[in-house]
């Protein structure tokens, strides 16, 4: 195994019942990539990434993180190494957004260990980092769905982890925020980010390397380049599109849907 | 209110509740159908604790001070203490502001055991059933049942495991039903009903280590998991990325409410409403975060019930009625008033 891959999924399956949701999926993910994986709905893109959080049990297969077969490892110690970015959650009980994102310090945490000036200045560190400063003290509940997305990315980032996954973040989003928030991610060169996209010209723009998936298989990987094609967009996605490079990245125009 | 006070507010107002529960206890054991000077109820408990000099006082007074009211009100505020505790568990379990200590069932397998007691008494190769036993008895039976239909290799589904709650719950209901139709003696039934109701009218010193034991393991065993808590109040899958092990977190809760529901319940009856209501106006309070929740809750919760026995005792003396009536009937009305005041929101 190499050195520098921090997830690696081999051979995996996945059933529901009898029905093969992902079958054989090998995949890795190196130190400060940004991949992105793309596929139909129903192709298996969140349920790969459930698989490796652990939501997902894998029917064969196994994943490591940073060399470590994860269900061999302590739920802290994953958590100190990878933090998850899902679709919006809507809790029905109401904390302050500082509750909130202090939540992301629980790994770094012994039992009964107070809150530090260390955890409060992470806390901080995290907020501006989302652009959500000041918030501390509001309802969590109170804010707009984008607003609490950031939130949830600022708990991402107060895990300090190294990986982050991000499992169709961006869903109800507007795309000033799905910018706003790949922006983001994009800033930090010192972090892995292993993510879902629905939006090609998204992938285009921010993604190293991007997966292609389909019917629960890897159909391609490679760079943005390599993997969208006219002919794949017309084979998977059944779009005729036109892509052609502007200003230094992919370009995809839909021209419609097509059999 | 309290949501963002400072450490040291806090402090205060535990210390405040504290003292409001002992001016409570004190208050409780005096007020009765025979009055006590307050001095007297000091001396009198003082006295038996430090088997000090207590010829001075007529043995009805220690009777009435230290035999049957004291023990009442040490177990009210264990049990209101234990049942908001529980209530907060399972609202933290299920993630759902709905649940409350019977959500399980427990407290109607609880019930059927007792009503077995009650009212047939004796029971073929078992002989006399008591009556704390028979309920425990049947709340254990009910959480077994609960967790095997519950659980999937070894991982708890939770709402697999309310599901199998409410089923079992109308089918004890059901079987209590109809233990009290076919009795044909009326008096018994009247009993079994106040029972069913909650009440602490058959309290005795004997129940208090219980009472008290296990409030302490309670709380022993969920105050290290106010960071779990906290983040499973928000969702399981959060509470799962940010390194929680939400699998052992959830057992060790489920089986600690289990344990105090079906005690606590075995003991005065299934008491509605405490478990639910009082984490709700404490939130409102102080907030969601179990660190400042748990103390100020219980506290509550202790401080709410003794009151809430003292009605039941007092309102129609000397008839007494079921505490739990008394719970219902308070808590309904302080509940809705809290929803329209306040700002705080069961979902967006």
């Amino acid at each position: 195994m190499k050195k520098n891959e921090v997830i690696q999924v081999k051979d995996l399956d996945f059933n529901i019942e009898t029905s093969k949701i992902l079958s054989q999926v090998s995949l890795s993910v190196s130190k400060n990539e940004f991949v992105g994986l793309i596929g139909p709905n129903g192709s298996g893109k969140s349920t790969i990434l459930k698989n490796i959080y652990r939501q997902y049990t894998p029917t064969a297969g196994a994943i490591y993180l940073n060399g470590k077969n994860v269900f061999h490892m302590k739920s802290k110690e994953i958590a100190q190494q990878m933090a998850v970015v899902a679709q919006e959650n809507q809790p029905d009980f109401d904390f302050s957004v500082q509750e909130m994102v202090m939540m992301g310090r629980y790994s770094r945490k012994k039992m009964f260990e107070q809150d530090s000036e260390a955890d409060q200045e992470i806390v901080e560190k995290a907020l501006s980092m989302v652009g959500m400063q000041g918030t501390e003290e509001r309802s969590f509940l109170s804010l707009s769905g984008g607003e609490k997305q950031r939130i949830y990315l600022a708990m991402a980032f107060a895990q300090e982890s190294e990986l982050i996954i991000l499992d169709e973040p961006t869903n109800h989003l507007d795309i000033g925020y799905q910018l706003y928030i790949m922006e983001i991610m994009r800033q930090f060169k010192d972090k892995t980010i292993f993510t879902s996209v629905h939006d090609m010209n998204l992938a285009a723009r921010y993604c190293d390397r991007i997966l292609l998936l389909q019917k629960g298989r890897i159909l391609a990987n490679g760079t943005p380049e390599e993997v969208l094609t006219e002919e794949r967009m017309r084979s998977v996605f059944h779009v005729n599109t036109s892509i052609e490079k502007k200003n230094g990245y992919l370009n995809i125009a839909y021209l419609g849907w097509t059999r | 209110m309290l949501r963002h006070s400072k450490k040291g507010v806090m402090t205060g107002v535990y210390a405040a509740l504290v003292v409001l529960l002992v001016l409570t206890l004190v208050f409780a054991v005096n007020f009765g159908s025979v009055d006590i000077y307050y001095k007297d109820v000091f001396r009198i408990i003082y006295g038996k604790l430090t088997g000090g000099d207590l010829s001075s006082y007529k043995s009805s007074q220690i009777n009435i001070i230290w035999a049957l009211r004291l023990p009442k009100v040490i177990v009210a505020a264990c049990t209101g203490a234990g049942l908001v505790l529980t209530g907060i568990l399972m609202q933290a379990i299920t993630k759902n502001p709905l649940a409350d200590p019977y959500v399980l069932g427990i407290s109607s397998g609880a019930s059927a055991g007792a009503v077995v007691s009650l009212l047939i008494g004796t029971l073929p190769v078992i002989g006399r059933v008591p009556l704390a036993e028979s309920a425990f008895a049947g709340a254990l039976l009910t959480a077994v049942i609960v967790f095997i239909f519950g659980s999937k290799n070894g991982k708890i589904n939770t709402t697999k495991m309310i599901l199998v709650g409410m089923a079992l719950s109308s089918f004890f209901s059901a079987a209590t039903n109809i233990i009290i139709f076919l009795t044909p003696d009326a008096r018994r039934v009247q009993s079994a009903t106040f029972w069913l109701s909650g009440s602490f009218a058959g309290t005795d010193w004997s129940d208090v280590p219980l009472a008290i034991g296990v409030l302490v393991l309670g709380l022993i065993l969920t105050l290290p998991l106010t960071r779990e808590l906290d983040a499973l109040l928000v969702g399981e899958d959060i509470a799962r990325n940010t390194g929680v092990n939400t699998v052992r977190v959830k057992w060790i809760l489920i089986l600690v409410s289990t344990l105090l529901t079906a005690i606590l319940v075995s003991m005065s009856g299934a008491i509605g409403f405490v478990g639910f209501v009082i984490p709700h106006i404490s939130r409102n309070i102080v907030g969601a975060a179990h660190k400042r929740l748990i103390w100020f809750s219980i506290l509550l919760g202790a401080i709410f019930l003794v009151w809430a026995d003292l009605f039941a005792r007092i309102m129609f003396s000397p008839q007494e009625l079921p505490v739990g009536v008394v719970t219902s009937l308070c808590g309904t009305p302080a509940f809705l008033w809290m929803l329209r005041k306040s700002r705080y929101s069961f979902s967006k």
